[in-house]
Parts: structure tokens; C-alpha cells; sequence
């Protein structure tokens, strides 16, 4: 083969990767919001931390690069919220059937979820902490404006 | 709160990706000697002392080291600890072994591929496995990406892998 067509190829096969890797790193950290009023939640609320309305339910596993990183991300955003928002990180393998109700297919997966096992919003893969405390933020802003209609 | 009740090894998450890094351009080199050489020997004998899949059978080597002893005891690990590692800042976060680790084994069976299928005489076969691993080994130095480890997750989630887990 002419080198001309081999640096080509491999010079290819380069940007291809380079935009694989980019694709993967917009995704990371990206959030997304559901709304669901299902009864019973999604969640099983033994899972859940009673103390907070929300928890910051960490789904890890044995083969997760950032899931050591994460889980200090978070702990420290329940640390800044006592009684709001607590943490609680599971292992994938010990929840296959969750891991597939819920469809988790990447950790670390966080799952912003209310006491009563609903899940507000999901965080896919590891985020920065200004992301977790945006969701924190806007997860309690929801739960005001629901309990203010209940008022009413 | 962690729920992890074994204490794991720990180590710089940017050693790994200085090893990835090594590899990565070792396996370009693999993929222009493989192309640059045309046609795959006739004979056994021929195929199996190309240039190319000699390099290709060296890195399924450091591959299988590091999948079988843990990625910490793996030697571009003690280039990175003594020559790299000492003009670093301290890491921001410390990584579990078993992450890198799994990604060796994912390693060693595609490049392992590549030398079986070169071994029976397949064309472009170790091109093929070469770019594969090239592919991951690239995202991982460069984007800190562990393909083999978000495939683990897909694999629990469709049920491939059961989450049998022995209880202790």
C-alpha cells in the first residue's frame, strides 16, 4: 500500500476516535427531567435516606472510572443540604432489576429522587458539582410549588 | 456515606492513561507496518515473525500483564510513578484498580484477536483488531474514557451479566 493511502487511512481512523471521544464528553453530565406521578415511585424507599426530601441515589459499579469521583461530588452537595437532600450510592450488580426498571446504562448514574420513590430527574454519568446543586436547587423550587398549589 | 465495605487499592486515574497513551501509539504502528508490508505471509512461519504482529503480540503481552497481575503492577505504571508522577500536581480524585484493570482484559481480547486471526492467515484481520483496540486505548488517554467499562453497565442492564453476587 502507497504510504500516502496508509497516512490517510490512519489519520482517519484518528478523527473518527477524536470525534467519538467528544460525542462521549457532551454527553457526560448531561440531565435529564421526568415527571412521573405512577404509584407506587419507581424507587424502592428502602433505598431512600427518610431524613431528606430528596436523595441523591448513586447507581455504581465494579468497573466505573469516575464513580469514586462522583460519590465525593455528591456527598459533599448532601452535606450543604441536611434534611433536603441526602446520599446513597448502590451497586448495579446488586440491583439488576432495578438497574433494568430504571434503565441505567452508563455509572455512575444519579438519580435525583423524591421521599416517595419518584424519580425528578436523572444525571448521566459524572457531573460537576455546580450541575448536582442546579438540580438540587430546582428539585426543591418544584417541590415548593407543588406544596403552594396543595395550599391553595 | 459509602456503601463499599472492601478497601480497594487506589491509584492515580492518570496513570492508566499515561500507559493507554503508549499504547495507543504503539498500535498506529502496528496498523502502518501491517499496512505498509502488502500481502500476509504464505507460511506460518512467515506471518508469525512480520514485524507487525510481532509488535501486536508484544502489546497482547503487556496487555495480558496488566489483566492478569492488576494495572497497578503494570510496567508503564512504574515509568509513569517514577519519571511522569513527580512533575504532576497531586490528583484530584484517587480511582479504584479494577476499572483499568478490566479495560487490560478488554484489551487482550481484541488485540489477542488480531493474533489468532493473523496466526490462520486472515487478511487485514490484524489491522482490523489493531484499530479496534487503538480506538479505545485512544479515548482512554484522551478523554479518560473506559470503553470496557461503560459496556459493563449495558451488559448488567440487559442482563448478559446476572448480578449474582455471593452474599457475605
Amino acid at each position: 500500500m502507497e504510504p500516502i493511502v496508509i497516512l490517510l487511512l490512519l489519520g482517519g481512523l484518528l478523527v473518527g476516535a477524536t470525534l467519538l471521544g467528544f460525542a462521549w464528553q457532551v454527553r457526560q453530565g448531561r440531565v435529564s427531567r421526568q415527571a412521573s406521578s405512577k404509584l407506587p415511585g419507581e424507587v424502592p424507599l428502602e433505598l431512600l435516606d427518610a431524613e431528606s426530601n430528596f436523595t441523591l441515589l448513586q447507581f455504581s459499579g465494579p468497573f466505573c472510572s469516575y464513580c469514586e469521583a462522583m460519590r465525593g461530588v455528591l456527598s459533599r452537595a448532601a452535606d450543604n443540604h441536611p434534611g433536603v437532600a441526602g446520599h446513597r450510592e448502590i451497586d448495579i450488580q446488586d440491583y439488576p432489576e432495578l438497574t433494568s426498571s430504571l434503565r441505567i446504562s452508563q455509572t455512575p448514574t444519579t438519580l435525583i429522587v423524591t421521599h416517595t420513590g419518584h424519580v425528578w430527574s436523572r444525571i448521566h454519568g459524572a457531573a460537576k458539582p455546580p450541575v448536582v446543586e442546579q438540580e438540587i436547587q430546582l428539585a426543591i423550587a418544584s417541590r415548593k410549588a407543588a406544596s403552594d398549589e396543595y395550599l391553595i | 456515606m459509602s456503601t463499599s465495605s472492601k478497601a480497594p487499592i487506589q491509584i492515580d486515574p492518570r496513570g492508566p492513561r499515561f500507559g493507554a497513551g503508549i499504547t495507543a501509539v504503539a498500535l498506529l504502528v502496528t496498523m502502518a507496518l501491517a499496512l505498509g508490508q502488502g500481502a500476509i505471509g504464505s507460511t506460518l512461519a512467515a506471518r508469525a515473525t512480520e514485524p507487525a504482529f510481532v509488535l501486536l503480540a508484544i502489546l497482547s503481552a503487556l496487555f495480558a500483564w496488566g489483566a492478569i497481575a492488576g494495572v497497578h503492577k503494570h510496567p508503564y505504571g512504574a515509568v509513569f510513578k517514577a519519571l511522569i508522577r513527580p512533575r504532576l500536581k497531586a490528583p484530584l480524585y484517587l480511582e479504584a484498580t479494577e476499572p483499568p484493570t478490566f479495560a487490560q482484559l478488554v484489551g487482550l481480547l481484541v488485540a489477542g484477536t488480531g493474533v489468532v486471526l493473523h496466526l490462520i492467515g486472515v487478511p487485514y484481520g490484524l489491522v482490523i483488531a489493531a484499530a479496534a483496540a487503538f480506538i479505545a486505548s485512544f479515548l482512554n488517554a484522551v478523554f479518560g474514557l473506559c470503553l470496557g467499562c461503560e459496556m459493563y453497565a449495558l451488559l448488567v442492564r440487559t442482563r448478559v451479566i446476572t448480578g449474582s453476587k455471593p452474599t457475605s
